[in-house]
């Protein structure tokens, strides 16, 4: 499984604790890695061969390294304590592939609009409400942005523009590869560009191998607003120092449509301890530990009534408004083979985009030229 | 000159007896013996993780190898591919040309110049040659962290510097593809000159002084002795500091990987930093390994033209 900070560390370890209490006979020996080189790991335990009989898997990825996973219907069709049904459908069904459900999704989240309340605040600007519309979202960026700091970051990963191209009626895909040159993810992708090239509301990118940068510019007060999905709360609220908020993606034309993702845990193929690892997946994502997990702030719980609790433990300001009414309209976060890829030749190449060098067609079309060679 | 000769007429004396001794064959099976089990630690640990993925990686890079799933042999289609179609591979080598020239050039240039300066009679030369030579020792990790803070635009150490003292606006350091890869070429030398310096001081040190006063009797002053009496003389030195600095800097990676990522676009991806790209993003082992490959050809002829052209300059005394 892939963690970031001791926080999630603490988490997964306190679940693989869950395990053996209900299972003594079972063991579960927790191995994470930074969720950057998360897949890299698991591709290159699946090529010696050694692969945990646990794994995690985010929807995303699905394409890419679902055939490392084994069908779980067979293994969950003989518990009767268990039903699907409990889960958000939007992402078990995220989690599947030709017909095979690979995981059991533990979070889920649709992109949401991040912001510093003190800023709005000291600019003397209303919050963002869900539904707000791009005008509004303008015009709060223009007041934002002064002395330094801006009213907008982003940088040129997928997940930071792919809701601006979807709300304005696009798609990124065209029978299930890449199709980055159609107008409407241009013209979705140049939205974002553009606040930093003709707007003027968003810091210009620099080249950078490092991974969420608008994140750390959100943090570290640079930037009033950002998009991100929820399981980033956790690591937010303890590292900022200002009021955190969420919304929704600003509508355009009265749409707002964001992406959405989330992870599950699945048996591996090549596991030879099926039922055992099903039995421990079963507590891993079951009822008491999604509780502990909405407790704990770590990701939006898939399993719909612990929902309730992770908002009460969150206490953001709408961040249940945001999240209700992103998830009314979001659209699964379905990707192409080798998504990874071309989501670090996008934040590679953007940055030509946001500083104005090139524009934002010319430097999609180069992203598309090397993922279809 | 002369001690070398003298332990070659060492070893010759002390062969000779061994091999007229009675015993020539125990003594010499017992020697190898002992020769091999000294070596075999570090033999077996050659063998095992360079030789092996080496030989591995040659028969990979005829194999499209998708990394989960089955190889299949393509023969030199990687390297067709590779050569033929890929709509970047030659601006990457362009790019780690650019890298190697701008990076050496300077580099020697400035541990050249600071190795003079450092033993020419200075005070605390101890203490700027430890501080010169901190940067090497430092994670390249924390120097790229640093580096990108000092190249943000606008509020940057390095903008600010420029408003300051020119009255010019810094060029957006990492954020445009000119000059992203002089941004790279600036933290490199930095993190690098030190270990240069220490051989080229060492060097210096170890020219006789009665060759200065020589030349100083001889009426020549201060550039003429750096030119005429150092630079030929440490030669050697500049010769290894040389090959050792082109071949690492051919292989730079960890620079691009976390200064830049490779971008803006290609212009900071280098050949290693493709091939890692390659290989752990697309996950196509075959043919990253035709990348490494072609870099380990292009790194032999490379340094096989700079042993022919030592004759030219380099002094042996």
């Amino acid at each position: 499984m892939s963690a970031d900070s001791q926080a999630e560390v603490d988490v997964w370890k306190h679940l693989a604790d869950m395990v053996h209490e209900k299972h003594p006979n079972i063991t579960v020996t927790f191995e994470s890695t930074a969720f950057q080189s998360y897949y890299d790991k698991l591709n290159t335990q699946a090529a010696s061969n050694s692969l945990p009989c646990i794994a995690g898997l985010q929807a995303q990825r699905v394409p890419d390294v679902g055939k490392l996973f084994k069908d779980l219907k067979p293994l969950y069709e003989k518990d009767t304590s268990f039903s699907l049904a409990s889960y958000e459908e939007s992402i078990t069904k995220g989690l599947t592939q030709d017909g095979k459900q690979l995981a059991v999704p533990y979070d889920l989240g649709p992109y949401v609009l991040y912001y510093n309340k003190d800023m709005f605040d000291a600019a003397g600007i209303p919050a963002p409400k869900p539904g707000w519309t791009k005008d509004e979202f303008l015009a709060a960026a223009k007041a934002l942005t002064n002395d330094g700091k801006y009213g907008y970051a982003a940088d040129g990963t997928p997940d930071m523009w792919l809701p601006y191209v979807l709300s304005i009626g696009g798609d990124y895909l065209k029978d299930g590869e890449p199709d980055l040159t159609n107008d409407k993810v241009v013209e979705g992708f140049s939205f974002v560009t553009g606040l930093a090239t003709d707007e003027k509301v968003a810091p210009v990118v620099p080249a950078t191998g490092t991974a969420n940068w608008p994140a750390d510019q959100f943090r570290n007060g640079n930037a009033a607003m950002y998009i991100d999905g929820p399981w980033q709360l956790i690591n937010a609220k303890k590292n900022v120092d200002f009021t955190l908020g969420l919304a929704t993606v600003p509508a355009f034309d009265g749409k707002s449509v964001t992406t959405m993702s989330g992870t599950g845990f699945g048996v591996t193929a090549a596991c030879e301890h099926p039922e055992e690892a099903w039995k421990a997946v079963s507590v891993i994502i079951g009822k008491d530990a999604q509780e502990y997990i909405a407790n704990a702030g770590r990701g939006f719980p898939a399993y719909t009534e612990a929902q309730e609790l992770w908002y009460s433990t969150a206490s953001v300001d709408g961040a249940k408004e945001a999240i209700d009414a992103a998830l009314e309209t979001v659209d699964v976060y379905e990707t192409a083979p080798k998504w990874n890829r071309l989501s670090a030749l996008l934040q590679q190449y953007a940055v030509e985009a946001f500083s104005g060098s090139k524009s934002p067609r010319d430097v999609l079309t180069q992203v598309q030229q090397q993922v279809s060679q | 000159m002369a001690s070398t000769l003298s332990t070659d007429n060492n070893r010759r004396s002390s062969i000779k007896p061994t091999a007229s001794s009675p015993t020539p064959r125990r003594r010499k099976s017992g020697d190898r013996a002992a020769v091999l089990g000294f070596l075999a630690p570090n033999l077996a640990g050659f063998l095992l993780f360079t030789l092996v993925p080496i030989g591995a990686s040659l028969a990979l890079s005829l194999y499209e190898w998708p990394l989960i799933g089955e190889a299949t042999f393509s023969g030199f289609e990687n390297f067709v591919r590779l050569f033929t179609k890929d709509p970047v591979f030659w601006e990457v080598v362009g790019n780690t040309f650019y890298f190697v020239v701008g990076y050496v050039v300077l580099n020697l240039i400035v541990s050249l110049s600071l190795a003079v300066w450092l033993t020419s009679r200075i005070r605390f030369a101890g203490l700027f040659r430890f501080a010169f030579f901190l940067p090497v020792v430092a994670p390249m990790v924390a120097n790229a962290v640093v580096w990108r803070l000092l190249f943000t635009p606008d509020d940057g150490l390095i903008a600010w510097a420029t408003r300051t003292f020119t009255g010019l606006e810094a060029p957006n350091w990492l954020g445009s593809s000119e000059w992203a890869m002089p941004a790279v070429i600036i933290m490199s030398v930095w993190a690098g000159f030190g270990y240069n310096m220490i051989i080229f001081v060492a060097a210096i040190e170890s020219v006789p002084d009665s060759l200065y006063e020589a030349a100083a009797i001889d009426g020549a002053g201060w550039w003429r002795r750096l030119l005429g009496v150092t630079l030929p003389l440490i030669s050697p030195s500049m010769f290894f500091a040389t090959v050792m600095t082109v071949i690492s800097s051919l292989q730079v990676f960890a620079q691009p990987y976390i200064l830049t990522g490779g971008g803006p676009g290609s212009s900071t991806t280098t050949l290693v930093f493709y091939l890692y790209k390659q290989g752990f993003q697309g996950y196509e082992m075959g043919y990253a390994s035709s990348i490494a490959w072609s870099l380990f050809v292009l790194i032999m002829g490379i340094t096989f033209l700079q042993f022919r052209a030592q004759k030219r300059w380099v002094h042996y005394a």
